[in-house]
């Protein structure tokens, strides 16, 4: 409903996270809060009957629409991406809390994602529960919770996600997959 | 929240169940063992360590890496985990810890090691014990659940069937039995060797080679179709090929045998719900639960072909660009395989392509023509239309081998389209069909069963054509929560990226119907918000020259749209700035999409930050929308609407007011106060007031919009919360702390009730709760609820934030009114010097802390100091001309006390 404006402070926080600035990172958060929320909140609308939610359109929507007037390089854009994603996550999760909310009394129902596996009728993935799990996880590796942030609740490439977190594709792929065993293993009904 | 006091372990596998401990060790010898080929792992594991539990554990954690393909993963990856095994393990509820078997015996057969584990079955690698024969085997145990007599009765009934398939590229089925505590087994042909797909990529085996590998498959699959056995789950995973490049198919029959549904005991019928397939590869046959027959191994083999060619699954779309993911249609349409190539990432089509030694261009060309002419043809969701046994199609596959022409025909695009509109005839309650009339017409028509269907279509076609009413459209959308359920959705996205390929992919009579059909598409994805797409499609329509300049106009609006929606501001207003001119050149300068025109432009204006040209530009054109007699109410809205937050935006908070209340007129003329359009136009009038100052006339419209949006969203909903949240901030100002600490006590209980205590929102709720404390005159309530805000927002966003220096103020004129003196004025120092850095001079922030300042300095007794800083605030707001606001009464007050002193 609001038109985000390609914001100058956005651009600006990007650039001094490129150069070292992780504080910076943490101050875009609350810039860009309600325009992915609008924008999930769309696409969740939009895409109701699939019950899926496309979180890589959802981020790079908020990128063309808060950044990319500005155009910044690629590695301010994985730094959006990255801290899109984080918010992302929060987004999801509120939406998790508030439909088991406006439930209660009826049972718990979780707000689902398809993962995305088409035509998979029993792949249904409790957000909430995958979120309690990546919250264990990151107290052992916090490495495990960035790449999941990134790679499911940003809809990030590997190669994205490396340069996000500051490490090769191949030690990202290995953090992914140990991520996703873990995860798997606990999830899976 | 009762799952916020469940502990997360509990009942979990996995991770947290080995001694924590134990964990980094196991992590440790996990990612070590990733790295290396899984024949090599198990001698890590045995180097690396003597305990048992910790090896078990990294085992456990390999095989979830082996099932978790795909898992959580985004388009690239085209295998499922939602196989046949999962489907069993789901319908007997949670599967039992499996027990490695190896070492054990099971009739005359040692089991060696355990060589992988699924849902359904474990498989091990055995040998004969009684030496009657020295053959390896694999041995599959099933998984509990299923009745071993039944199994076994069924088995016995089959084995004959299968163990006469005796064909060099079937893998044969040897025996079979149950365990000694009853769960079934059978003994299979044991093939070392690499599932074809891997093989084929691995050896970077090159497409007429990955032809001749599939007619040994399709060979297996046409003996057995003599035999009268169904495969029924032909898929990668099941066809392995040897060193010797001898391709294998495996468990025949199985699918059947293991299938409840296929069983005549009672108990099972109630699991119909169950089907045994793989959904990737699954026929339409299978998915409806029609019979199956040997077509539907022949649309298996199809699958295959299509992914051996192309890398992907036909059914599993691999496209990075964003698309909705839904379960496929059953019988949807197979996709071409030279379409899917051509919209893959060009990094993608790169690996593809070097995985089959050849160039992307090379592939895609392979791929055109006779080849796919087979595939669609073998995957046509009629079983009429397929080849009509495996026999046939490996016929025509050898004829493409050498050079004859193939049987199959590339259907006509008649009858593409044809399936295509007949098949979304009665998908439901809004289907987005591309229809060509009689006379070539191109229309986007959109069918809705219920009014509010009829509503949003209506908002839709308009948005067609501007779309600044889109963000009307979502407004309305806003009544149709995510969560709270109810209104089936278009699957809008999904029907249309298939009538795009269709589009691209038919062949048209001729180039105007072409064209007008790729508009269609351009304008279908513009509706959607998809303006990068919509970009590409209308360009090219337009690009063709084909198309009568009286509509060509409409097509170039449409273009501007969304290039100015896709953020290329400057190409869409010279786009646009071209259309205006050429309707004012045809004599109109009153029509709607004149003025939607205009109203775009001045959006461009304002997101390429040309803030007072855009306002310039929009009071033209809304001068004009409010002569128009007959405008449609959604128009004006969205245009007054617009202009409001071009306003707010440019800081001109009093023409942003007589905006926001012209549209609260409109919205309360047109729609019902339920709407969610109402409720948000009294949000936007009080905070209009707000930014002005003017808090008493505020309170009216945000008690209406706290009123609306609970009776609307339900007071939970975070909507809800910040409309009442509002209000409290209004009655703050006012001077009436106790009606706003009623509020917020209650905007922050529901808060941490809905979203827990950890969320970002809180520490901001918390803060607002604390002001209303202090203002209430109790501090000492007030301080537990500020530190708590303070220590979290400086750990999420840093000491220095704008958040937390907000906060400390609060903690400043908290300290003052405690009065530790001393600690206000170290604080709200600290916080001016970093206010003189953010904000202007004249910026309401730093008035609001001058006078906090100046009531220290009085209380300390500095009075000049006092009376200094609120000369200026009051020479500041004057110089902005806010005498009118409610701070420059404070300032004056606060300055008339000094003086009577």
């Amino acid at each position: 409903m609001r038109s985000g404006a390609p914001d100058p402070e956005i651009t600006r926080l990007l650039v001094s996270a490129g150069s070292g600035d992780a504080s910076a990172l943490n101050r875009l958060v609350p810039l860009i809060y309600d325009d992915l929320r609008a924008i999930a909140h769309r696409r969740i609308s939009l895409e109701r009957k699939g019950h899926t939610l496309n979180t890589t359109a959802v981020v790079h929507e908020a990128y063309v629409r808060l950044v990319e007037g500005e155009q910044p390089e690629w590695r301010d854009r994985v730094h959006f991406f990255a801290v899109a994603s984080k918010v992302m996550r929060h987004i999801l999760i509120d939406y998790a809390r508030l439909k088991r909310a406006s439930k209660r009394g009826g049972g718990a129902v979780p707000v689902t994602l398809h993962d995305e596996h088409a035509g998979e009728e029993q792949g249904v993935l409790d957000v909430l529960e995958l979120n309690d799990v990546l919250e264990k996880l990151a107290q052992h590796d916090p490495r495990l919770e960035q790449v999941v942030e990134c790679r499911f609740f940003g809809g990030m490439s590997m190669e994205e996600t490396a340069e996000a977190m500051g490490v090769s594709v191949r030690t990202a792929t290995r953090d992914w997959r140990r991520a996703r065993a873990y995860l798997y293993d606990a999830l899976r009904p | 929240m009762s799952e916020g006091e469940r502990d997360p372990d509990e009942g979990r596998r996995g991770y947290a169940r080995p001694a924590q401990a134990h964990w980094a060790e196991i992590d440790a010898l996990f990612s070590q063992a990733l790295d290396l080929p899984p024949t090599e792992r198990e001698a890590l594991l045995a180097e690396s360590t003597d305990n048992e539990d910790v090896r078990r554990e990294v085992r456990r954690l390999l095989a979830a890496d082996h099932a978790a393909e795909g898992f959580l993963e985004g388009p690239l990856d085209t295998r499922s985990i939602g196989t046949l095994e999962d489907a069993l393990a789901m319908s007997d509820g949670a599967p039992p810890e499996e027990l490695d078997r190896s070492g054990q015996e099971l009739g005359p057969y040692r089991l060696i090691r355990r060589i992988a584990r699924g849902g359904m079955a474990s498989v091990y690698l055995g040998e004969r014990s009684d030496g009657a024969w020295s053959q390896q085997v694999a041995v599959k145990v099933i998984r509990r659940g299923l009745d071993t007599e039944d199994v076994l009765a069924r088995f016995r009934a089959e084995r004959q069937i299968l163990s006469s398939l005796s064909h060099p590229n079937v893998g044969r089925l040897l025996d079979g039995g149950a365990t000694p505590d009853g769960q079934p087994y059978l003994v299979m042909e044991h093939v070392d060797g690499l599932p074809v797909t891997d093989y084929c990529d691995e050896a970077k085996i090159a497409i007429d080679e990955r032809l001749r590998l599939f007619v040994q498959v399709g060979e297996a699959v046409a003996h057995a179709h003599r035999s009268l056995v169904i495969h029924r789950d032909i898929k990668p995973s099941n066809i392995l090929v040897t060193a010797e490049g001898t391709a294998k198919l495996l468990d025949f029959g199985i699918a059947k045998l293991l299938d409840p549904g296929q069983w005549p005991a009672p108990e099972h019928r109630t699991r119909t719900g169950v089907r045994l397939m793989t959904p990737e590869y699954a026929s339409p046959e299978q998915m409806t639960g029609a019979p199956v027959t040997t077509a539907s191994d022949v649309f298996q083999l199809g699958v295959l072909l299509f992914r051996l060619l192309t890398g992907v699954s036909p059914f599993d779309d691999p496209d990075a660009s964003p698309r909705a993911r839904m379960p496929r249609e059953v019988d949807a349409l197979t996709p071409h395989p030279s379409t899917v190539l051509r919209r893959t990432s060009e990094a993608r089509l790169q690996e593809i392509a070097a995985a089959r030694s050849t160039t992307p261009d090379a592939l895609t060309r392979a791929l055109t023509g006779e080849l796919e002419s087979i595939v669609l043809k073998a995957t046509d969701a009629d079983p009429e239309r397929r080849y009509r046994s495996a026999g046939a199609m490996i016929d025509d596959v050898q004829r493409y081998l050498s050079g004859h022409p193939v049987e199959a025909r590339p259907a006509g695009a008649i009858y593409r389209t044809r399936k295509f509109l007949g098949r979304h005839r009665w998908v439901g309650p809004a289907a987005a069909l591309v229809v060509l009339s009689g006379a070539g017409y191109v229309t986007t028509v959109l069918r809705h069963n219920t009014a509010l269907e009829q509503e949003r279509s209506r908002a839709q076609l308009e948005a067609r054509t501007a779309q600044s009413v889109t963000d009307f459209v979502v407004g309305l959308f806003g009544a149709t929560d995510p969560y709270e359920g109810g209104r089936a959705e278009t699957p809008a996205r999904e029907l249309l990226d298939q009538g795009a390929d269709l589009v691209l992919t038919g062949s048209w009579e001729s180039p105007e119907v072409y064209t007008r059909l790729v508009a269609a598409v351009g304008q279908a994805y513009s509706d959607l918000d998809l303006h990068g797409e919509a970009v590409a499609f209308l360009q090219a329509s337009l690009d063709a020259q084909v198309i009568p300049p009286s509509d060509r106009l409409s097509l170039e609006s449409m273009l501007g749209y969304s290039l100015v929606n896709a953020g290329r501001h400057t190409d869409g207003i010279a786009v646009l700035e071209g259309t205006t001119r050429s309707r004012a050149a045809l004599g109109d300068t009153l029509s709607n999409e004149h003025l939607r025109d205009l109203m775009m432009i001045s959006t461009a204006l304002f997101l390429e930050g040309e803030g007072e040209a855009a306002l310039r530009a929009s009071d033209r054109w809304l001068d004009r929308v409010r002569a128009l007699e007959d405008a449609p109410d959604e128009i004006t809205l969205s245009a007054l609407d617009r202009i409001f937050h071009l306003a707010m935006g440019d800081l001109s908070y009093e023409r942003a007011q007589r905006l926001a209340e012209e549209k609260l007129d409109y919205a309360h003329a047109a729609y019902p106060d339920t709407t969610p359009v109402v409720a948000h136009a009294y949000e936007d009038l009080a905070s209009s007031m707000v930014r002005e100052g003017r808090y008493r006339e505020a309170l009216e419209p945000a008690s209406k919009a706290a009123e609306l949006t609970s009776a609307i969203f339900g007071p939970d909903h975070l909507t809800s919360t910040y409309a009442t949240e509002t209000l409290a901030s209004i009655h703050l100002e006012l001077g009436e702390p106790s009606e706003a600490l009623a509020i917020q006590r209650d905007v922050v209980s529901t808060r941490i009730r809905v979203l827990g205590e950890e969320h970002v929102i809180i520490p901001m709720t918390r803060h607002n709760l604390a002001r209303a404390l202090r203002a209430a005159g109790f501090p000492d309530e007030a301080e537990p609820h500020l530190e708590w805000a303070i220590e979290h927002t400086a750990a999420a966003y840093g000491m220095e934030s704008r958040l937390t220096t907000v906060m400390l103020e609060e903690m400043g004129r908290l300290r003052m009114d405690q009065g530790s003196l001393d600690e206000a004025e170290r604080l709200l120092e600290q916080v001016g010097a970093r206010h003189a850095v953010s904000y202007d001079a004249t910026d309401m922030r730093r008035v609001v802390w001058a006078v906090s300042m100046a009531e220290l300095r009085d209380r300390q007794q500095r009075t000049d100091e006092a009376r200094a800083l609120l000369l200026e605030s009051a020479e500041a707001l004057r110089a902005a001309g806010m005498t009118e606001h409610a701070l420059f009464r404070r300032v004056s007050e606060a300055l008339d006390r000094i003086t009577a002193r």
